[in-house]
Formats: C-alpha cells, sequence, structure tokens
C-alpha cells in the first residue's frame, strides 16, 4: 500500500518538543523500502512508504526510549523484513507535547521508517508488555485515525493484532483488537501475514476498495495460536463458544521450539536516543522451569529452551560489528540455566578483550553457581546484582515453590560481595494470600542477616560503603499461574505491611525501597488482569479520563480509574480482590496455555497445604509443591496436562 | 591506556535529520560509528574501559554544523583517506565525512581550541511586508549594543556578555523565496566565560515583539582556533 510521507508535517513540530531524535528514524540498520541499501551496509536515506508491498507497523505503545529497547519487536521486525514483499515499520507513542501539537495540527500517527500514516499500513501488531500500557493503545490508536473499537472498522483499516503477555487474558482487550496472536509472537507471525495476505489478495496494494472483514478474520481464525474475538460468543457462564468451525475451541499459545531455529538479531536498529537497555542483546535461553507459583512466565514458558554457545558467540560479534553498541548483554533467566554458560562467557570475554565493549547479563541469581557466572558477565563496573527471595520467611517461600532456605540465600549474598560486588539487590512481594505479619518481619530479619554476612565477607576498610536494596512490590494475581484464583491484599493490609517494614530496624546501608503507599497501580493491574469483556468500558473511561503514561512518574492519578469504575458500575477493588472459587469458570480458559487448569489446581492446592504446614514452617526447612520433607526437587509438571505442545 | 601515539582529527558535517540529535546523542553515534568502522581504537586500561573520542563544541539541538571536528585516538597509523572511507561506510545517514588529518596528541582538546564559530540563520519574513531588513539590522545592534543578554530556560537563567561572545558585526543579506522573502544573519560568535551563547537566542531576543517572521534554520558554517581568526 503506497502512503505519502509526512516529514515535512513533522519536521516544524521537532524544535517545539523534549527529545526530538524519538521521530527521526534512519537511524542504523532501520530498513525503508530501498532494501539494496541495507544489505549493502549503507545508512539509509528514509522515503515514502513503498508501493506494492505489504507493511507492517510494529507499533510499542509507549515512548521510544522504552519500545525501542523491546527485543521482541526487534525479532519480530528481523523476521518480517526477511520476508518477500513486506516490510516492517516501527511506530511509538509520542510523548504528550508531542502529541498535543500533533492532534493540534491534524497530524496522524507515523511510523518512523516511512513516516507514512500508521493507518495506512496492511496490519499492525501492537505490543501489550504490560497492563498498564492499555490506556496508551487506545491514545495510540485514536492518534492513528483509527475507530477505537474493532466492530467499528472495516476492510478499509488496517488490521489491528495484539500480542504479549497481557494477550494471555485478552478478553478486557476484545473490543479493541481484531485478533491476538497467543504465546511468541515470532512462532506464528509468518503463518499469520501470510493468511492475511491470501485472504486480502489484490487489495494488498489497492487501499481503496478493501474486502470485507469477516472473510479475512475467518482466515486468520485458522492459524494456529490465533485468537478473534469476533468469532467467539462470550457466555454469561463466561465461557467463549466458537461461532464457526475454523475458529479451535481453546486457541494453543505458540511457542518457538528450538532457539537455535530462530535466527538472531545481528542488525537491529542502532538508536540516536538513548533507550532503557541500550545495547546489544543476545538471548542465551528462554523459559524458565523453577514453576514459582506467582510466576506466569513460569508457567506459560516452563520449557527451557537454550542457544548453542557457538550460535551466541557468533550473533555476539555479528551483532557488535552491525552495530557499534558499547555493551553486550546477555538474556536468560538465570545465568546456570545454560549448560555452557561457562564456555560462553569465556569465549565471550576473549572476543571482547582489548575493546571497550563491556558486558553483562540481565539475570538474577537463584544459586551460587549463578553468582560465579554473573561474576564473569561482568565488566569493572557493576551495578547491584539482584536476588528474588520474593518472600520473607521459608514458609511462603516454600508454599510459592521456592526452594530456598534463608541460609542458601545468605550464603549467596555473601559470595557476591566477597568477589567484589558493593551492592545487591534483593526483591520480595507483600500481600501474598496467606502471608502473616511474622511473614513480612522476616523480610527485614533476611535482609539484616545477609548484611551482616555481607559485611563479614569484605576487608574492613571495604565496609562502609557497602550497600544492600531491599525492594517490595505488592503481589497481582494473574491468570494462568496456580494462584490464579486467589484475590490480591486489600488496602488496609498492602498499607499495614509497609507500615510494619518501615518500622524495622535495619543496619546502615540497607535501603528500604517499599511498595507505593496507595498500592494504586498495583490495584488497577490486578484489576485489569483476571478481567473480562466488562473493563472494555471501564479502560475506555480511564483513557477518556486523561490515564495516560500509567507507569511514568507523575502521570497515574488513581481518580481517573476510580471515576471510569463508577461510571460503568463497577469497583476496581472488587475486580482486584475478588476470589474465584475452584469449580468457577474463568475468563481465560478458552486460552490454552500450556498449563492445563487441572494442574494449576493442583498447584493451588499444594501452596494452600505447604502453608498450612506449621511444621516445616517451625523446623525453617524447605517444603516444595507437595514433597515436605526437606527436599528442593521439584513435582513433576504435567499433572493433568500441561505437556509440551509439537 | 595501550600504546596511543596518534590522534586523528576528523571533519564532518552534521545535517538533515542528524541536526535534531543533542551533544550527547552525537557523541554516543560517533563512538558507534567508529566502533562500526573497526579503525585501531586506543582503548584506557583504567578501570572502566573506554574509547577515547572526544568531539568539539556543542551544536544547539536543531542546528546544522558544516565544518564540526571530533579527535579520535588510534595505536596504528592509518592512512586519513581510508580512515575517512571506513568512517563513511559505517556512518549514518546526515553524517557526513569530510576530511581527517592527524595532530600533535599533546595539543588541548577542542573545546578549549576550537571556541570560534561562524553561524547563519535564515528567516522568512512574510510576504506582505512588515518587518524590512532595516528593522533586523536595528534591532539585532540595539541588543548587541546593550552588552549584556539574558537566557531564561525553564527554571534557569543565564546571562551572557555580548562584548565577548560577539566578535564582529553581523551581516545581513536577502534570499528571494518562492511566496516569501528570505534574510540570513551571519553571526561570528566565540565561546565566552559564561560558555557558548545560542545565536537563535540572540536572533529571537532582538526580534522579540515583532511580527512577520520566522527562524526557518541555523547553521554553524564554520568553526576554528584562534590562529585561523580573520
Amino acid at each position: 500500500m503506497r502512503a505519502p510521507s509526512l516529514w515535512e508535517r513533522i519536521e516544524p513540530l521537532l524544535p517545539l518538543v523534549e527529545k526530538p531524535s524519538r521521530y527521526l528514524g534512519c537511524e542504523r540498520n532501520a530498513v525503508t523500502g530501498n532494501r539494496n541499501a541495507v544489505t549493502g551496509g549503507n545508512c539509509n536515506l528514509p522515503n515514502a512508504a513503498a508501493d506494492g508491498v505489504y507493511r507492517v507497523a510494529l507499533l510499542y505503545p509507549d515512548v521510544y526510549e522504552n519500545g525501542q529497547s523491546d527485543h521482541a519487536m526487534a525479532i519480530l521486525y528481523h523476521i518480517i523484513n526477511a520476508l518477500e514483499g513486506c516490510v516492517a515499520e516501527r511506530a511509538f507513542l509520542p510523548w504528550v507535547d508531542m502529541i498535543a501539537l500533533m492532534r493540534e495540527r491534524e497530524l496522524p500517527l507515523f511510523t518512523l521508517e516511512s513516516t507514512a500514516p500508521v493507518a495506512s499500513c496492511n496490519l499492525v501488531v501492537v505490543a501489550l508488555p504490560h497492563v498498564l500500557a492499555v490506556t496508551n493503545v487506545l491514545e495510540a490508536l485514536d492518534l492513528a485515525g483509527l475507530p477505537l473499537r474493532a466492530a467499528e472498522r472495516g476492510g478499509a483499516h488496517p488490521l489491528v493484532v495484539g500480542i504479549g503477555p497481557v494477550a494471555l487474558n485478552p478478553e478486557p482487550l476484545t473490543a479493541f483488537f481484531d485478533a491476538f496472536i497467543i504465546g511468541e509472537a515470532e512462532a506464528a507471525i509468518v503463518e499469520f501475514i501470510a493468511a492475511h495476505r491470501t485472504a486480502l489478495g489484490e487489495f494488498v496494494t489497492e487501499p481503496v476498495t478493501q474486502p470485507a472483514m469477516e472473510p479475512v478474520l475467518r482466515a486468520l481464525a485458522g492459524v494456529e495460536g490465533v485468537y478473534v474475538p469476533a468469532l467467539y460468543e462470550p457466555r454469561v457462564d463466561r465461557t467463549r463458544v466458537p461461532l464457526i468451525a475454523e475458529a479451535p475451541a481453546r486457541v494453543t499459545r505458540r511457542l518457538v521450539d528450538d532457539l537455535d531455529a530462530l535466527s538472531p538479531v545481528t542488525a537491529p536498529v542502532v538508536p540516536f536516543a538513548e533507550v532503557v537497555d541500550d545495547c546489544l542483546k543476545v538471548e542465551l535461553s528462554r523459559g524458565c522451569g523453577r514453576r514459582r507459583r506467582t510466576c506466569q512466565t513460569g508457567a506459560v514458558y516452563r520449557e527451557l529452551r537454550t542457544r548453542r554457545a557457538d550460535a551466541v558467540v557468533a550473533a555476539a560479534a555479528h551483532g557488535l560489528a552491525a552495530t557499534g553498541y558499547g555493551e553486550l548483554a546477555l538474556i536468560t533467566s538465570a545465568p546456570g540455566d545454560h549448560p555452557q554458560a561457562e564456555e560462553i562467557l569465556r569465549r565471550l570475554n576473549h572476543l571482547l578483550q582489548d575493546t571497550d565493549v563491556k558486558l553483562s547479563m540481565a539475570s538474577r541469581c537463584h544459586t551460587v553457581r549463578d553468582v560465579a557466572l554473573m561474576q564473569l558477565a561482568t565488566s569493572e563496573r557493576r551495578g547491584p546484582l539482584s536476588f528474588a527471595p520474593m518472600a520473607g520467611s521459608v514458609r511462603l517461600r516454600s508454599a510459592l515453590n521456592i526452594p530456598l532456605t534463608d541460609d542458601e540465600l545468605i550464603e549467596m549474598v555473601r559470595s557476591a560481595y566477597a568477589v567484589g560486588w558493593r551492592c545487591c539487590e534483593l526483591r520480595f512481594l507483600v500481600g501474598l494470600p496467606g502471608e502473616r505479619d511474622e511473614d513480612v518481619q522476616a523480610i527485614a530479619e533476611l535482609a539484616r542477616r545477609a548484611f551482616v554476612a555481607a559485611r563479614e565477607a569484605v576487608d574492613e576498610s571495604y565496609r562502609g560503603g557497602l550497600r544492600m536494596d531491599v525492594r517490595t512490590e505488592v503481589f497481582v494475581p494473574r491468570p494462568h499461574t496456580p494462584l490464579q484464583w486467589a484475590g490480591q491484599a486489600s488496602h488496609a493490609t498492602l498499607k499495614q505491611r509497609r507500615h510494619l517494614l518501615k518500622s524495622a530496624e535495619l543496619p546502615k546501608g540497607v535501603n528500604l525501597r517499599l511498595h507505593d503507599p496507595a498500592s494504586a497501580r498495583a490495584r488497577i493491574e490486578a484489576a485489569l488482569a483476571r478481567a473480562g469483556r466488562e473493563a472494555a468500558a471501564l479502560i475506555e473511561q480511564a483513557w477518556q479520563r486523561g490515564a495516560l503514561f500509567e507507569t511514568e512518574r507523575g502521570r497515574f492519578d488513581e481518580a481517573h480509574w476510580d471515576e471510569a469504575a463508577a461510571s460503568c458500575d463497577l469497583s476496581i477493588d472488587e475486580l482486584a480482590e475478588r476470589r474465584f472459587a475452584p469449580d468457577e469458570p474463568l475468563y481465560w480458559e478458552h486460552i490454552d496455555s500450556g498449563a492445563s487448569r487441572e494442574f494449576l489446581a493442583e498447584e493451588f492446592r499444594r501452596f494452600e497445604a505447604a502453608l498450612a504446614d506449621e511444621a516445616t514452617s517451625a523446623a525453617g526447612s524447605c517444603s516444595v509443591g507437595s514433597c515436605s520433607t526437606g527436599s528442593c526437587e521439584p513435582a513433576p509438571y504435567a499433572v493433568g496436562g500441561g505437556e509440551r505442545r509439537e | 591506556m595501550n600504546e596511543t601515539v596518534f590522534r586523528l582529527r576528523v571533519n564532518f558535517q552534521k545535517r538533515d535529520r542528524l541536526r535534531f540529535l543533542s551533544h550527547l546523542e552525537l557523541l554516543r553515534t560517533l563512538e558507534r560509528t567508529v566502533r562500526r568502522a573497526q579503525l585501531p581504537l586506543a582503548i584506557s586500561n583504567a578501570q572502566n574501559r573506554s574509547l577515547r573520542l572526544v568531539p568539539g563544541p556543542a551544536l544547539p539541538v536543531g542546528a546544522v554544523g558544516l565544518d564540526e571536528y571530533f579527535d579520535l585516538w588510534l595505536t596504528e597509523y592509518l592512512e586519513p583517506a581510508l580512515a575517512c572511507e571506513r568512517l563513511q561506510q559505517a556512518g549514518v545517514h546526515g553524517l557526513e565525512i569530510r576530511a581527517a588529518s592527524y595532530v600533535d596528541p599533546r595539543v588541548k582538546g577542542l573545546p578549549a581550541t576550537h571556541v570560534h564559530a561562524v553561524y547563519e540563520l535564515a528567516l522568512e519574513l512574510a510576504a506582505d511586508g512588515g518587518l524590512s531588513r532595516a528593522e533586523i539590522a536595528e534591532r539585532l545592534e540595539r541588543v548587541i549594543a546593550g552588552g549584556l543578554l539574558v537566557i531564561k530556560r525553564k527554571d534557569k537563567q543565564k546571562t551572557y556578555d555580548l562584548s565577548q561572545a560577539v566578535e564582529r558585526a553581523f551581516e545581513l543579506r536577502e534570499v528571494a523565496g518562492d511566496s516569501a522573502n528570505h534574510v540570513i544573519i551571519t553571526l561570528w560568535l566565540r565561546t565566552a566565560e559564561q560558555g557558548a551563547i545560542r545565536p537563535a537566542a540572540l536572533v529571537t531576543t532582538a526580534l522579540d515583539g515583532l511580527a512577520g517572521w520566522e527562524l526557518r534554520s541555523v547553521t554553524r558554517t564554520r568553526l576554528y582556533e584562534d590562529e585561523e581568526r580573520g
């Protein structure tokens, strides 16, 4: 579809806004319509949207700095641009100053590659990284000039598809999206685009007369992992019944089975503006087999998939040559997850010696081996090392399936300080189901003991400079996790937990970074995470009242949501705190995440049993899953389902 | 630092969309460009290993630079033309590498030496007249003769001594446009004790309150050191 460049209208706005580099495009490795320029390695001159190609807008509903560092979007950009006759173009939500000017001058949301309107693309893929981004999505669609509601869009509009973790319960957003890709979108995007192009036929390049939406939606419903809400009838009992044969009764999440088969992104776009993770990223592994009962990633992507050492090192070498980045970050849930971790780190250190490129690893430590690997993976200037015991007491950790005793954690922390770290971070959740005052007090006690051990591990001359950050976040029950049936703790409980922590006596050097006193953001997250289609009106009303960039400092206003809820006859507190009965249907059960209801219910039962196991708590030993004998081996995963899909 | 012998001074242009980069963003872009160019970079052996690249004085965001510089320390001699070619290949659109030459590694840094600059500001005047060339000149002369320029940005206020910052009398010339008249103001400025004055701030202060004009572009056409003056 051909579309004119809006650059001449964008350019006069740039002197008037903060960080104009957000809106420039033309970065190194950005792919424009002139592909030869890209493969030749030269810089690209931005140009108008190319004629005769299928154009995909990859829309990240946040500012450039946050979206440009999203690795999933970089992977999709890489895959789509490799398809014959397709181009991927990036679009980000402008900051409020630019939005105001664009609205004043009736300038629609544009893509960076062609500076053409997002609405002129064939497909808009919207990232849904977290629940609080939902109002940004509406702002982006509206700024693009698209009707917010899918039912009001037609064949002349691009298809709007959602991807990302939030799509695991797509129901609150179904009103705004034509389709969702469930799971790892890169596993399905090629099939999705092929089906869409086939359904569009000659209309790909002819924007004037587009086909009706229904045949297109029917074609997409046949792609595995794709949920097309319009083709399901929502029943009062929360079930979703397919209206056509092509739509599966349950939509199964897609997964990249073999990480080595997924070509790494070796020439990502190199931003001008400083972005959140301003470095070359190479994935070491995906998935997490720890199966912590609060963790959605662990439940949905439990299959650990690793990339071969040769592929990691080659990706790093090619990537650094193509980007010129000064930092290489390895992505993995834990360093020790990769069987070749030592070899990889040794080879990368060799590759980077005599250069100014730093090596880092975006990960948390779960074992002493992880600490040793992190030491290999970090340069001289070290940021804080992160540990996530999640709960202060062994009782709660056991219930969460975190096989970690106090002594084991303290030993990990001690070993980190002993090898040179000067700051570590301990992360905890508060407001967990079954949490007692003593569990919260145990957070402070654990931090105190860990810090004493850290001080003893270093030379006396360094002790004054040691620091430890203790960070607490509010527990948010998430779909497809064993705790999906539990409610969030009440506002009063969370406030009391905060007070308990604040009143704890801690040594100098231990900094408490406690959850927000009002816990307001976490309540909105909890309210939306497990909601049904009724939440669409709530989201729309909140957006109309000004809810935008809700995670940015100074932007969030709880009143927007309270007023919106009142106007929809809903209560944020009721939505956040509601408990589902074990036999009660859930809004997301037509999504097959790979963890069956039976399995999750059994895990929830084990969680409750572990909480009740007073003997274990008193002994301070570890009881994981159904095991209360002190063994840390997790129980077999596939209880009543959850088998790996082929 | 590993054996550093060669200090390459690179002359480049910052134009097109790149003019909207801040000084820090430009520095990051240059660092990534020199890494991609695979030059024999000198790396410091200090706690925090880093390449040694020093850019010249900052350009205001939005201004085009036609005669910009950065210094780069190398461990091996590389033919300047070859270095330019590699840098151009590794660059981005809007970054034009013009020339390179070696300088004595002991000389002072660019921000200390290249303190003289020539700017051209293009003003678009409304077609129906109103604002004349003579009025613009008179306003500018009055501000410069005042001696001090106070600039407020956000919560900060800075006062510039124009007797130091403005090196010689400005020039004005008219350029006929399609539908409007354009005036080019040429300013010779020097980095003073208070820092570098923004030429756009000088002109907008001078023309404050007058209608019928719009600042279309700011271009630093030349950057030079004391010996080159005049």
